[in-house]
């Protein structure tokens, strides 16, 4: 229908739509999913679906906007946080980390995991580039500079952030789920 | 109905086939439309919404011509677009940014505008339209019916000579259809409007119904709204 | 929602850019400072600096709720596993940086800081990217916070008929779908206010 060019619109729309989207989550009430007891925050959800979603290069900078934003005093962090003190304190390099999560999941959904061929497939494969991405490339980020920023050392802040770790699995997985269904109907998705 | 305005320029179709995934969405039609108001209307999936997005070279046919006062929609779709202006169904998609006043803004900052003339504008549609309490609102804490208000203010106030409708009371209650209505029906400018609200165009000069990608039926609206109702019937 | 709140206090009248640099700065100081003196110096400089904005202390504390909680545990755990002067040094350290962040953040408004990130950007325009579609994505984000999270709750209440609210994927599927579809509309309705973004459209292949 339109040439590629003149996607450009709709890109913008698309980034500063997932960027509300990944927000958004941060300010509705945590969910309590089956038999896990504790309620899970669905932020992390949205970064890793704006990557699987809208790839490499849009999916970062979605990411990028709900950081900028949140570091400009928006309160859209889970738990209605915001401002700079979130990015200066002990959880800020995880902030940091979405935006190249998200670039590394995308880059690996689009150019790997989608293009599987049996469905089976297409589910590992998302599901690994969202672990990679979501968790071993945010967490990369996170431990550092909850390091630095606390002075404790990187081995007690990589045991700090294990306890994280289930939520975030969950989050993967459920992340692939949906992910692979909105591939299955919007197939041209990731052409641009 | 409100008098012609002299200026405005002719626009045409010729000979248009739009074809979407392998459908022909609308088939070889060739139309001249310069009357002041003209109604369209047809089914769900009749092509009507195709055809009225040719206007403004959202889309584009797949063999044909489209021209706005003379200029070609596949070339010069810019300016054309200065000239025929576009409100949607949902207006919720229309507003794209925080505040009313910087909404209505943004086309006039496209066009070039720049405060001082930018601001004296915004508030003189919004007083026009009857809204200018709505100035300082952020857009999500108006209702359907304002935003629509407000989405019209923004086309408005870059003064095209056109304004294309694409069924813009459908997600309206009764009160805001009314209003809207007769915002349209006060508009200077000529007005296409495609619709479902068959009350409203009683006094339209000129009927269009499309009916599975061709024009079935174009004429005075009476007669327009008979033969459709049997079509549907 | 935009953050309307006014930014409070004797700060609020410093520009944006020398606060935000005088954070980098500070932040970066009080990191390489290590006599205790000089630490305790520059954290009562934060403190101030936060108490000048005159925000409400019930409001301070709960934004720095979480962060107090962490500075509790490093300050135990550092304790435990290292001594009184290193915890303490640490603990001063991560404040000093955070209450200056907070200090900065409480008096500065919004449309300020936005406004200094977009200025920060401008060099990117050497790199191809445009500082205008980056002003609308950010402008286009705030406009749709709000809506997207009504849409969430409706969609969660909807699916409360089927028993499926607490299934994310029930929620977030649908949810995805009519944004990726409003996408669409939103680019469409852009356009057709002139936006100006690339060269014309081309014909369409059938």
């Amino acid at each position: 229908m339109s040439a590629p060019r003149t996607a450009t619109t709709h890109n913008t729309v698309l980034i500063a739509v997932f960027a509300a989207f990944i927000a958004a989550l941060g300010i509705v009430p945590p969910i309590t999913i089956g038999v896990i007891p504790v309620p899970i925050t669905l932020q992390t959800l949205g970064v890793m679906l704006a990557g699987a979603l809208l790839g490499a290069k849009r999916g970062m900078l979605s990411a990028l906007i709900v950081v900028g934003l949140a570091a400009a005093g928006l309160p859209i962090l889970s738990g209605g946080r915001g401002g700079f003190g979130v990015l200066t304190g002990p959880s800020g390099g995880y902030l940091v980390g979405w935006i190249f999560g998200a670039f590394v999941i995308g880059l690996l959904v689009q150019r790997w995991a989608i293009r599987q061929s049996s469905p089976a497939l297409r589910y590992l494969c998302v599901g690994a580039s969202t672990i990679i991405g979501g968790i071993g490339v945010i967490y990369a980020f996170g431990i550092p500079w909850t390091s630095v920023s606390t002075g404790l050392s990187l081995r007690t802040s990589f045991v700090g952030s294990l306890t994280f770790i289930p939520g975030d699995l969950i989050k993967a997985v459920v992340a692939t789920l949906i992910a692979v269904r909105i591939h299955g109907s919007y197939r041209r998705l990731l052409d641009a | 109905m409100s008098a012609p305005t002299p200026d405005t320029p002719a626009i045409s179709l010729e000979n248009v086939t739009v074809v979407r995934d392998g459908n022909e969405v609308l088939r070889d039609v060739s139309l001249d439309l310069n009357e002041q108001r003209i109604a369209v209307i047809g089914l769900n999936g009749s092509g009507k919404s195709t055809l009225v997005r040719l206007l403004n070279a959202l889309i584009l046919p797949t063999t044909g011509d489209v021209r706005v006062g003379g200029l070609a929609t596949t070339r010069d779709a810019k300016r054309i677009r200065r000239q025929v202006g576009f409100v949607f169904q949902n207006p919720e998609n229309q507003i794209v940014m925080p505040l009313v006043a910087e909404d209505i803004a943004f086309g006039l900052k496209n066009l070039g505008l720049r405060a001082p003339e930018l601001t004296e504008r915004v508030h003189e549609v919004l007083a026009r339209l009857g809204v200018s309490h709505l100035h300082d609102r952020e857009a999500y804490t108006l209702s359907g019916g304002e935003k629509q208000m407000i989405a019209l203010a923004s086309v408005l106030v870059m003064e095209p000579s056109t304004i294309v409708f694409d069924e813009p009371t459908t997600m309206l209650d009764l009160r805001n259809r009314r209003r809207l209505q007769q915002q349209i029906d006060r508009l200077a400018q000529r007005a296409i409007v495609v619709t479902h609200d068959l009350d409203m165009i009683g006094d339209y000069d000129r009927t269009i119904v499309v009916d599975n990608g061709g024009i079935a039926f174009d004429g005075a609206p009476a007669d327009a709204v008979s033969f459709y109702r049997e079509l549907c019937a | 929602m935009i953050g309307a709140a006014p930014a409070g206090g004797v700060l609020a009248a410093i520009p944006a850019g020398p606060k935000f640099g005088f954070l980098f700065v500070a932040g970066i100081g009080a990191y390489l400072l290590t006599d205790l003196v000089a630490q305790l110096v520059v954290f009562a400089g934060a403190l101030l600096a936060v108490l000048l904005t005159r925000v409400p202390l019930v409001r301070l504390l709960t934004m720095m709720s979480g962060l107090l909680i962490i500075v509790g545990v490093v300050f135990v755990t550092t304790v435990v596993t290292d001594s009184w002067a290193a915890a303490t040094t640490a603990v001063l350290r991560l404040l000093t940086l955070c209450l200056f962040a907070y200090a900065v953040t409480l008096s500065t408004r919004f449309s300020e800081m936005l406004a200094l990130f977009e200025r920060l950007l401008q060099p990117t325009r050497h790199l191809g990217l445009s500082p205008a579609r980056m002003s609308l994505a950010l402008s286009m984000t705030v406009r749709f916070i709000p809506e997207i999270r009504t849409k969430y709750l409706e969609v969660r209440e909807a699916q409360f008929a089927r028993g499926r609210e607490n299934s994310p994927v029930a929620v977030i599927v649908p949810l995805i779908v009519r944004t990726l579809e409003s996408a669409r509309e939103i680019s469409a309705a852009i356009d057709a206010r002139c936006y100006d973004t690339e060269p014309p459209p081309r014909r369409p292949s059938p």
